[in-house]
């Protein structure tokens, strides 16, 4: 099976602080992987080095294939991406955002066209097409960033703590989403701090103080650090082992 | 029990928009509330009301003078250019504490939150979960009967989070009554007693337990018999759904967690287990949302 993300020992400092500190996993192309640990954990400083918006400090990471320290263009036209703090133009309708972020990615006429009206009925935003992006609730909005994250068809997509923070039952329709890009090959990685989110994933590494010290399935990692307990006891345990 | 305050039919309106809508709810002396729900429920503007920083649009929050409300954000503004004791006693000054007495009571809430060895560290330079308890600290030095907190935990790890709450408890077994919103589900386990927020409304109330009895179905998780494989989504949606009593379905990782009728049979496919499961507070939170829309 190919890797989408491929990382050895990658390392990243400020100064003396190291945010990451040799970081080594393999992400399989068409599943889905959750980076598990508190905020200042080094958790969006690992993606920001995927995304090649930063230099490692030391080690080696391919995405998609390509070497991060010198193909960050190709990356970055390859992957897709969505925060928490994902910015849709208020005043913008909801077509308007998906045109908008369209020609950011290069696409144009007929094609972005015929994309943007899959995408409102992939979504369920067909009836709001016409609504200003700024009168959506949380869910909404939500799949409607996740919509222009992925205008392109990324074949990676990085959503850094984006699918937390909207009611149970717009996070379900969310992963529903997820989940239906990862079986058509996408290859998902989520990071999050809420351990229930992590359930929805293949595998998950959990991180902390930019040390990954555990990888496994969430039920490898259940009966391997909590004796078939929560993934919350799982971090607590972790967490308070002496190192 | 003795009433710390009690909110009747309490309405906020920002313009056109209704933040809360026809709350009523009771906190008693020594009792742990806890308010739970996503971004948007109203966590936020119930708080404010509850401390008496907004005025409610409808409705009436009693008691009305309310000098001596201990109020905590997650969003809660320490110095970071002062030191953890700096911090704590500013606060103590500005509820007019002086002298030997401030002095012995900062000592003593350092201690109880864990920081007295970190008194010299500038608030800026404290991890997520030390920001909280000096925060804790702070707002309970002049000794409120009653604690707002809204959102204390939020982003914070489970550690941290485990450490707060017990803290939280010991400000409740002291007679302080505790009102707190949290957007993680399984943080109502540490509460009394849990309101579940939804749209401005709270859903329902009462501990934990109750709330996920109000759910009339069973819960089953469906997974692949062979260990460590791989489920395959589809199929495995479409079988959940053709199993007798199915109310809905969702996948889960490597499995996918359903709702079945209380009267139905766990009938496993070929190549499947079907295990009944524990509800969740989510499962219960989903289902009365959804009574909420069906009436």
């Amino acid at each position: 099976m190919t890797n989408a993300i491929s990382l050895r020992s990658l390392t990243r400092r400020f100064g003396d602080f190291t945010a990451v500190d040799s970081v080594t996993f393999d992400v399989p192309e068409g599943s889905v992987m959750g980076l598990l640990g508190p905020n200042g954990a080094g958790k969006t400083t690992l993606i920001r080095m995927l995304l090649g918006l930063l230099t490692p400090t030391a080690g080696e990471g391919q995405v998609l294939g390509y070497d991060l320290r010198t193909k960050t263009e190709a990356i970055r036209q390859k992957a897709g991406y969505m925060s928490q703090r994902f910015s849709l133009y208020n005043d913008l309708t909801v077509e308007e955002n998906l045109l908008f972020y369209g020609r950011v990615y290069g696409l144009r006429g007929a094609g972005l066209n015929d994309r943007k009206d899959e995408l409102l009925g992939w979504s369920g935003l067909g009836d709001q097409r016409r609504s200003p992006a700024g009168e959506l609730g949380g869910g909404l909005r939500q799949r409607l960033a996740f919509a222009c994250a992925i205008l392109h068809r990324p074949p990676l997509l990085l959503l850094d703590e984006a699918t937390s923070g909207v009611d149970p039952v717009s996070r379900r329709k969310f992963w529903d989403l997820i989940y239906g890009l990862s079986d058509g090959g996408t290859t998902v990685l989520v990071t999050t701090h809420y351990m229930d989110e992590a359930e929805h994933c293949d595998r998950l590494g959990m991180i902390l103080a930019g040390k990954l010290v555990a990888l496994g399935t969430p039920d490898e990692l259940r009966h391997a650090h909590a004796g078939g307990g929560s993934l919350d006891q799982v971090f607590v345990n972790l967490a308070t082992q002496p190192t | 029990m003795e009433l710390a305050m009690h909110l009747q039919s309490v309405s906020k309106r920002f313009g056109t928009i209704t933040a809360v809508e026809g709350v009523d709810l009771k906190v008693h002396r020594g009792e742990l509330v806890g308010l739970v729900g996503p971004d948007g429920a109203g966590k936020t503007t119930l708080a404010r009301l509850a401390a008496g920083a907004l005025a409610p649009t409808a409705g009436r929050v009693e008691p009305e003078s309310r000098g001596r409300v201990g109020y905590l954000t997650g969003r809660f503004s320490l110095y970071p250019e002062l030191t953890v004791w700096e911090n704590l006693t500013f606060f103590a000054r500005i509820y007019g504490m002086t002298g030997p007495a401030l002095t012995a009571e900062a000592e003593r809430l350092l201690d109880w939150v864990g920081l007295l060895p970190f008194k010299t560290r500038l608030a800026g330079a404290l991890s997520g979960g030390m920001r909280q308890k000096l925060a804790l600290a702070c707002a309970v030095i002049h000794q409120p009967p009653m604690l707002i907190l809204d959102e204390p935990t939020t982003a914070v790890d489970p550690v941290a989070r485990a450490a707060f709450w017990n803290l939280l408890r010991e400000q409740s077994h002291r007679g302080c009554a505790v009102l707190v919103t949290t957007p993680y589900m399984d943080e109502a386990e540490f509460c009394h007693r849990v309101g579940l927020l939804h749209q401005g409304r709270v859903l329902a109330m009462g501990t934990a337990a109750e709330l996920k009895a109000r759910l009339p179905h069973r819960m089953a998780v469906l997974a692949p018999a062979a260990p460590g494989e791989k489920l395959r989504r589809a199929e495995a949606m479409a079988l959940a759904a053709a199993l007798p009593g199915h109310r809905w379905s969702q996948p889960l990782g490597a499995s996918v967690r359903m709702a079945l009728d209380a009267s139905a049979d766990l009938l496993a496919p070929a190549g499947y287990t079907l295990t009944q499961v524990e509800p969740s507070l989510e499962d219960a939170y989903i289902w009365l949302a959804g009574e909420e829309v069906r009436a």
